[in-house]
This record gives C-alpha cells, structure tokens and sequence, in this order.
C-alpha cells in the first residue's frame, strides 16, 4: 500500500439512539481496491455515506489528501458513488446520464458528449447513447452508472453493492470488468459489499465490520488464513473454533487438553500461561480425513454432509465435545476417492501449523 | 381465468356506468341537440339549424371573452402552482411524515366551507375600502383597485384551486427517489441545480396535473369573475349567464357551452401529453 489517500480518523456517527459507526479508523491508499465488508447494519454503508458527505460525522474527521472533509457538502465533494439501486436518472438518455456530472462542473456540450461516449464506448455501450436508460438491461444500466461515476476522472470511486441485482454469471463478469478497470485507471475504489466472493476476488484490502466497528482489516489471504477474532472467523467460515486449557507453552507450539485429547497449536505470540482456557481455530483446507491420522492433531468424526463450491467440497463432520461441525475443504478429486457416506466414521488430522491462536499469528 | 372474472365483475361497474350515463353523457348529448334547436318568441322549438353557431362563432364578443377566459385560466395555473410549488417542496422532503400527513389534512379544511361564501368574504379584503387598502393606508399609500379587476378574479381562482394543487403536488414530490437527489448531489449539483435538473423534471407529472386542475377550475369558474372580476369584461360563463337571462337563448348558451367543453378536452389531452410524454 502506498501512501494514503482517505483517512478515517475516529470517526462515528449516531442517528438518535442508534449508533451506526462507533470511533473506527483505517486509511485508504492511493489505487487501492478496498473492500469494505459486513451483515447488513455493520454500519459499512453509512460508512460509504459519510466519505461520500451524504452524511456528516458525528465524531471524528475524514481526511481526502489530508485535508478535513468536514462541513462540505456532497456536491462540494469529488467522490462519486455507484448505487446500489444504480440511481440513474429516468428522464435523461443514457448519454445525458453520463453527462450529468459534467454538466454540473460546466463543460460545454460537445466536449461533454464526446467524453461521455467515449466512456460508453469503452464499457462497449456506444451503440446505446440515445436510448432511454429504462431500455438497457440491468447488466448494461450497470455500466451506465459506473461510467456517469468515472466520466469526471475521480481519483476516489465509491461503490455501494453494486452487483447485488445482477445474476451470479453477471456479477463474476462484472467483477472482472471493475478489477482490470480499477488496475488500469489507477485509481482508489471503496467496495461496500455483504458478499465474500465479490470481496475476496477483487480487493486488494478488506476491511471486516461489524455492530459499527471495524473486526479486522487485512489483505483476503492474511483474513482467510488468519481470522483476528471468532467474530471474523464465523464470518468466513472456513474454520473450526475449538477449545481448550494450556498444558505446556513451547518454542513453537502450545499443547493444550481439549474433549478431544491433547492438541498442539502453532505458538505464533501467544501470551497464556498455563491452565489458562484458549480458543483456537483449525484451517478447514489443512485436515487430512483417513482411516489413520496422518497428523499430530487428530480427532474421530462422523461424517454428516458435504456440499460443493466450485471444485472443492466442504465436509461437515460430527465430533464429540464440539458444538459446531468440523469443516474440512477437499479438492473433490480427493474426496471422491474417499468414497464416503453419511455416517461414516473418519479419522480428522492436522499438523500444529494449521492451528492458531485468535490474533496470535503476526 | 382473467376475462372470466372480468365478466363477473362488470356488474360491479353497473351503477357508474348508469350514473355517468344518466347524469352526463345523455344531458351532454342534450347539450349538442339544442345548440341545433331555435327560440320562437322566447320559447325552444326542436331544429335543425346552424344559425346558432353562426352567431356566436361570427361574433367579436365571444371571441374576446373566450380569449379572456384562457388568458385568466392561464393566468390562475400558472400563479396556482408557482404559489404551491415552495409549499409543496418543503411538505414533500423537509417535515416529518407526522407533519406532512398533518399538513396534508388541513389542506382539505378550505372545502368545509362553501366557495362562494369565502369568495365573498374576499370582498372585504379587496373593496376600495376593505381591509388591504385600509392596512396600505396605514403606511400612507394610496388604495389599489383590486375588486371588480382581473387580479379580484385571480384571487377567487387561487383561493378554489391551491388546496387541490398542492395536495397533488405534494403527493407528486413525495414519490421521488431520495437517492436520485443524492446522486446528483454526489454529482456535484448543488441545491438549485438540483432542484431544476432532477426534482422539476421528476415532478413533471404532477406539476402539469395540479396545473391541469387549476386551468380546469379556473376556466369553467363563475363565482370569481363574478362576484371578484365584476363581470366585465366577461368570461366564458358568464357570457352564458348573460345569453341564457337576455331572451333565453338556451341554444346560443349551448354553442358556448360545447365550445368550453371541448376546449378543456383538448387542452387536458396536450396536459397530459407534456405530463407523461414519450420519454425518449
């Protein structure tokens, strides 16, 4: 990350009792694609509002190239948004929609036609100019709103779940086409959205939130991998949380007695001491399912179901002791060759490196 | 499925159908009938002749008045909604939803009371020594003529037409997408621009139907031009007042009458036309 673009420097926002925001920070840099990710209510939508100064701050300050946002008007601000419900104006043509930002800082219309078609065109809607936008798919409506938002050469583009309406099979290619844009333009896009898929493919940073903060904010790796908290761990859910008391802390792991025997988890900069109780998390894509273990870490399952995500396959497997299911990711070659049914007894088995401590791994 | 309970449902549609047949259509077709009809010593005698349209149709007088009628029409839609535009646009996105509901309500207390009997409470305010030129006087200006004038009759016009108007107005801005006005805020358009490049074309619709009403109302109105207006010149109706008590000549009334009426149909279809356009 270079440097920043966007500051957020504490800030909240109340609406009467309820607090949508509270004192969260993190600064956005320059050509960054961030993700800004949460259930509906986190606040990360209001968070898009405030930079866009559709709303104002209750407390603290939002700084764009250092200088305080505070107190100016939306149009005072050169953030344009791409809404959720497009937001595009159903008395203009599609080229006057494109236009309109241009109009507002008064280029002239030739010049103004000619930059908005050249958008359209790019985005492969040249043909499309004259029309009513109510005409358009919603797949082309899209592109219309996003080139009415880059006409003006922001160097912040602010989206709000843009690709919620859109079918499966059009958003991927949309995300494809917002990515290579945001590479090739240069510029910083803030990505609202509640879908990881859409987060994890296209941002360089996600930022995690939840009831108004912010719960982790790293790269979609350092999260998959790493969860700060059980908070962003059952978010993603791609983990398992277990528990346990600390037996022995060693150089590079911790031993610790859960239901299930004796675990070792990787050390990372945990701080407990013995006795203490410890939550700790298994990578679902790092358990060998057997009839042996083949790892230090292992438990007996009964296998429960299984359901399919592109050409890996999520086990969900019954273990005594735990609460929740353990997940385990297979690449489905693999789990073919396994042959199992429900009911099923397996042996589960993990190596120490696959598993961390909440915040432990740096 | 659908025409089958269409076809149970029309008798349904059976006492409107009879009503707007009974008390409109037939008295509207008796209308055209006797403009055809003539008057022999003060009675109607069933014809066949053009003679009445002639006479009115060839005649300056009606054609000042009918011009004078559209020019006050006019006139009255055009201050009607310019007055309820502010109103409407501060009931429509600055109260709350209790106020403007409130609001709203007390838009339909003027229809308690009967139009004429606030008409003539106007006389007070306007007369050479009513109320308004005794308060100028106050401050040592000289009185206005406002009763028996064109301004009396646009007075009368906006008292009957701006609860109506504003109430659809109202109702017209209420509808529109917030986030269309925040999109062109975000887009750099300030409150005016905003206010003239989204909220006015949005509220299209809406404004040129309040207008509608307003022309309607205004056009067809004679209390105002009456009893504010004085009369004179005249307007479209009370030429037909005139024309009906000088030697009951109903057929010559009938000729102004289809004349109005058919002036209103067209002006309503081109309202309507501007209101909701082809969009292209």
């Amino acid at each position: 990350m270079s440097e920043a673009l966007v500051e957020i420097d504490r800030v909240s926002k109340r609406f009467g009792d309820y607090t949508a925001v509270t004192e969260t920070s993190f600064s956005i840099g320059q050509g960054e694609f961030l993700a800004i990710m949460g259930s509906s209510g986190c606040g990360k939508t209001t968070m898009l509002r405030m930079l866009a100064g559709l709303e104002e701050p209750s407390a603290g300050e939002i700084r764009l190239e250092g200088r305080s946002q505070k107190g100016l008007p939306p149009w005072g601000r050169d953030l344009p948004l791409v809404w959720q419900s497009l937001a595009l104006f159903p008395f203009l043509s599609v080229l006057d929609n494109v236009g309109f930002g241009l109009k507002m800082r008064g280029v002239a219309k030739p010049e103004r036609d000619r930059r908005s078609l050249a958008w359209l065109q790019k985005l492969e809607l040249g043909e499309f100019a004259s029309r009513n936008v109510m005409q358009l798919s919603g797949g082309q409506r899209q592109r219309v709103a996003l080139a009415r938002a880059l006409v003006t050469e922001p160097k912040v583009l602010l989206l709000d779940e843009p690709l919620s309406a859109l079918d499966a099979h059009l958003s991927v290619r949309m995300q494809a086409l917002l990515r290579s844009l945001q590479r090739e333009l240069g510029i910083t896009f803030v990505y609202v959205t509640h879908s990881q898929t859409e987060a994890f493919s296209m941002a360089d940073r996600v930022v995690i939130m939840s009831r108004g903060k912010v719960e982790q904010i790293g790269s979609p790796q350092a999260i998959y991998r790493h969860p700060a908290n059980r908070f962003v761990a059952e978010f993603i859910g791609n983990v398992t949380i277990l528990r346990g008391s600390v037996a022995e802390v060693g150089e590079q792991s911790v031993r610790l007695n859960t239901a299930n025997g004796g675990m070792s988890v990787s050390r990372g900069n945990f701080a407990g001491s013995h006795g203490a109780q410890a939550d700790f998390y298994v990578n679902a894509d790092q358990i060998a399912i057997g009839d042996e273990p083949r790892h230090e870490n292992h438990v007996r399952a009964r296998f429960l179901s299984h359901k399919f995500i592109g050409n890996m396959v999520t086990l969900f497997l019954e273990v005594p002791g735990i609460d929740d299911d353990l997940k385990v990711i297979l690449p489905e070659r693999t789990y073919d060759c396994l042959g199992l049914q429900p009911g099923d007894s397996v042996v589960a088995s993990w190596p120490a490196a696959a598993a961390h401590f909440f915040g432990g791994a740096a | 499925m659908s025409s089958n309970t269409s076809r149970r449902r029309w008798p349904l549609l059976l006492p409107p159908l009879l009503w707007q047949l009974t008390f409109f259509l037939l008295p509207l077709l008796f209308l055209f009938v006797i403009s055809f009809w003539s008057v022999v010593n003060f009675r109607l005698e069933p014809d066949m002749t053009l003679k009445n349209w002639d006479f009115m149709l060839s005649r300056s007088s009606f054609w000042s008045a009918y011009s004078h009628t559209w020019a006050l029409a006019l006139g009255a839609a055009v201050v009607t909604t310019c007055c309820s535009f502010p109103a409407a646009c501060s009931l429509a996105f600055t109260v709350s939803e209790r106020t403007r509901k409130l609001a709203l309500m007390f838009l339909v207390v003027p229809f308690f009371t009967s139009y004429l009997v606030r008409v003539y409470s106007w006389q007070a305010f306007l007369s050479d020594n009513g109320i308004v030129n005794a308060l100028l006087g106050l401050f040592g200006l000289d009185g206005l003529p406002m009763l028996n004038s064109d301004f009396g009759s646009l007075v009368g016009y906006v008292t009957l037409a701006l609860p109506l108007v504003t109430l659809v107005q109202t109702m017209g801005f209420a509808q529109i997408d917030r986030n269309l006005i925040e999109a062109a805020h975000n887009l750099r358009a300030g409150p005016v621009r905003t206010l003239f490049e989204v909220i006015i074309p949005l509220a299209k619709p809406s404004l040129v139907v309040g207008a509608l009403f307003a022309f309607i109302l205004a056009f067809g109105d004679f209390v105002a031009p009456t009893y504010l207006g004085g009369g004179a010149p005249p307007t479209l109706s009370n030429l037909i007042i005139d024309t009906t008590k000088s030697g009951q000549q109903w057929p010559r009334a009938a000729v102004v009458a289809i004349m109005m009426i058919l002036t209103l149909v067209l002006t309503s279809l081109a309202a309507v036309r501007l209101a909701y356009g082809r969009r292209k």
